[in-house]
């Protein structure tokens, strides 16, 4: 008995260091990288996210396939956890089966990220935030503003329907600062402009009551700013604004408060039917997908932006009627992804790779547009 | 034949999952899963997880659990990024951080053993406070915990060389301290029978604390090596980790409630067929839609093999 496990053990010893020999023989550091932009036929572009079953998941994985049939690309895609060993081992993973470049929706861990990356000669994108501009290298190509150039003009945007629909007792919630890092400039921007709209001193803004991340949190969070304040007559909501906070008003002791969500579900509809939502908003997915692929194309067949910065902007979709959001189903989230945000020629329009005139801005103003100005386009 | 089988089925559905893993990912992968780059890939990431599964080893023989790992990694990780940054010495850095690890699994086999609380109440508790001081650490922190000289630990996280005499010597000491020393022995014996190890002579709770110690010095050194990697850390840091430990020990044969048929093979068998099988999937380009239906179903294969075996093996008490 005690041979046979032994013989068991050694075969596994075996098994390990044949492997452990066959990695360690060489002394190359590549996976299968583009190396200095040298233009291939076909690219793969690995994608990093922590789920593709929401909404977000769902539309950047619908535009990365209209992008495949438009480009000589295709995507490749890693679900990663939310920790740092699991953003980089997804990473690694995704050098390992060798894509040309990543675009991560993270900035988890970003020095050793973009350190990694580098050493595989992969270029590498953040989607879904803004980045800290003293990490540099030649193979990353930067992160994006979800909210626009300057989120305080996306709680600008949130405090004149919070007039204009009448409300004077406001209260705020919100993720954590440190998570949610535009959380102060959005309150900023609402409050300033809250207080530029109210001449006559009748509206009240409560401080913002901060929460963590799960449902629960937000829950607490809405019934503190009930019990404190039993006069509130709309909440904003910048926390998972339908997701958490929705609900938690519907389950409170005030269901009939309305609510402003920073965030979007399949209830808006509805709750703007109702009354109970009086604005929404969310990532224009398409746009986010479209200003890292762009770059990251570019920069595989060698075309850098002369005018490049470290960020670039998104426009936040926001909606404030049941038309609007029958807009954003159809030329942000549409089947037909070429009725959407931005198209293929569109987007050919200002890569450096199909026209030699193109800018980095111009390809911010393209990812810019606002719901109307896309609508527009392609009426 | 057929007795042969019989005779070393546990052995055998321990590697068989391994080798299938291997195999599969071997050929879907057109023999890339072995490609130079990959295996360092895998070897890096093995190093973490194999650390921590031999020190779990420990506890979950006597019939012991823990959940705190990941919360604790990120304290370990955090205690070590402040005494860096303060200009002290990675050596230092180590001490620090496994000094906290094993403080926190001291005050865990604590209450378990002084207040007769659940393995697992335990560690829930510890679990609880370690996260909650690093999440109001980074929290209140104006600027990222990350070390400000990130390479010396960076060259440590990289060096292939190091990395696999790591594997090697946690593999080899957990070896020789969890089978053929005593205190290995009376750890099983717990995990078959507390009352009997007792009355034999076992100081249960002597043995459980130098379980919980192991673990502790592997733990915190984990947190090292998981700080090579990523040099900085966050509220979300070790998220998660605690089930890549338990679902490791399960696919490698581990029967969680311990016992003589606890063998320190779980701990390498287990690492990397779950580090095989989260890189495998991606390398073969698996819809990430169904990534958790496959894993999930590999999983209970495993766990139903393993119920399978004849119960002596999967509740010995």
């Amino acid at each position: 008995m005690k041979r046979k496990q032994w013989i068991f053990s050694l075969a596994a010893l075996m098994l390990l260091f044949s492997v452990v020999l066959s990695g360690c023989g060489g002394n190359g550091n590549s996976a299968n990288g583009n190396e200095g932009g040298k233009a291939k036929d076909n690219y793969t572009i690995g994608v990093m996210l922590y789920n593709y079953t929401d909404i977000q998941g769902q539309q950047i994985k619908a535009y990365c396939s209209y992008l495949e049939k438009n480009f000589n690309v295709k995507f490749n895609f890693a679900t990663v956890g939310p920790s740092e060993e699991g953003h980089i081992s997804g990473l690694e993973n995704l050098l390992a089966s060798g894509v040309d470049a990543i675009i991560s929706g993270y900035d988890t861990a970003l020095e050793q990220s973009v350190s990694l990356t580098e050493e595989a000669g992969v270029y590498y994108a953040v989607a879904l935030g803004e980045v800290d501009e003293n990490v540099t290298s030649d193979y990353f190509v930067g992160g994006i503003k979800q909210f626009g150039e300057n989120p305080e003009e996306l709680g600008a945007k949130y405090a004149e329907q919070a007039y204009a629909a009448g409300a004077k007792h406001i209260g705020m919630t919100s993720f954590l600062e440190f998570a949610f890092v535009d959380a102060p400039a959005i309150i900023k921007g609402f409050t300033d402009k809250m207080n530029e709209l109210d001449t006559q001193g009748e509206v009240t803004v409560y401080p913002t009551e901060f929460h963590s991340f799960a449902p629960e949190n937000a829950a607490d969070a809405v019934t503190k700013v009930i019990s404190d304040h039993p006069e509130v007559d709309a909440i904003v909501g910048l926390g998972s604004g339908m997701d958490y906070v929705y609900p938690a008003i519907l389950n409170s002791t005030k269901p009939d408060i309305p609510l402003l969500a920073l965030g979007y579900n399949d209830s808006a509809e509805d709750g703007f039917a109702s009354g109970k939502v009086l604005m929404a908003g969310t990532n224009n997915y398409g746009q986010l997908v479209a200003n890292s692929f762009a770059q990251l194309y570019d920069r595989l067949n060698g075309k850098t932006y002369s005018d490049w910065k470290a960020n670039g902007y998104i426009s936040y979709v926001t909606m404030t009627s049941i038309e609007e959001v029958q807009d954003f189903k159809n030329y942000v989230i549409p089947e037909d992804q070429s009725q959407g945000p931005v198209t293929a020629e569109e987007l050919k329009s200002v890569m450096l790779t199909y026209n030699d005139a193109a800018t980095w801005e111009s390809l911010q103003e393209l990812t810019n547009r606002t719901l109307a100005e896309i609508k527009a386009a392609r009426n | 034949m057929k007795l042969f089988f019989k005779k070393h089925q546990h052995t055998l559905i321990q590697y068989a999952g391994l080798v299938l893993v291997l195999l599969v990912f071997t050929l879907m992968t057109d023999g890339a899963l072995l490609s130079e780059f990959n295996v360092r890939t895998i070897l890096k990431q093995l190093v973490i997880l194999f650390t921590i599964t031999v020190g779990m080893i420990f506890i979950f023989s006597h019939g012991g659990m823990d959940i705190s790992v990941g919360a604790v990694l990120a304290l370990s990780s955090m205690a070590a990024i402040y005494t860096m940054n303060a200009g002290a010495p990675l050596v230092l850095g180590i001490l620090v951080a496994v000094f906290i690890s094993v403080l926190c699994y001291m005050i865990n086999v604590l209450i378990a053993n002084q207040f007769g609380l659940m393995a697992a109440i335990a560690s829930l508790a510890i679990m609880i406070v370690s996260r909650g001081i690093v999440t109001y650490q980074v929290s209140t922190s104006v600027t990222k915990i990350a070390l400000v000289d990130v390479k010396p630990l960076r060259e440590l996280g990289r060096n292939m060389p190091l990395i696999v005499t790591i594997i090697v010597l946690v593999g080899v000491v957990g070896y020789v301290l969890f089978h053929l020393t005593k205190m290995g022995k009376q750890n099983k014996a717990i995990g078959d029978n507390p009352l009997a190890a007792s009355q034999s002579g076992v100081r249960v709770n002597r043995t459980k604390v130098i379980a919980y110690l192991l673990a502790g010095i592997l733990v915190g050194f984990a947190s090292i090596l998981s700080l090579s990697r990523s040099a900085v850390i966050s509220e979300n840091t070790g998220m998660g980790l605690e089930m890549d430990v338990i679902v490791a020990l399960i696919l490698g044969g581990m029967a969680l409630n311990g016992g003589s048929r606890s063998r320190m093979s779980s701990a390498f068998v287990g690492s990397i067929t779950l580090v095989l099988l989260n890189n495998g999937l991606v390398m073969v380009g698996v819809p990430p839609e169904v990534v958790s239906l496959v894993k999930g179903m590999i999983f209970l294969v495993v766990v139903f093999l393993l119920l399978r075996r004849p119960a002596t093996e999967v509740m010995p008490r």
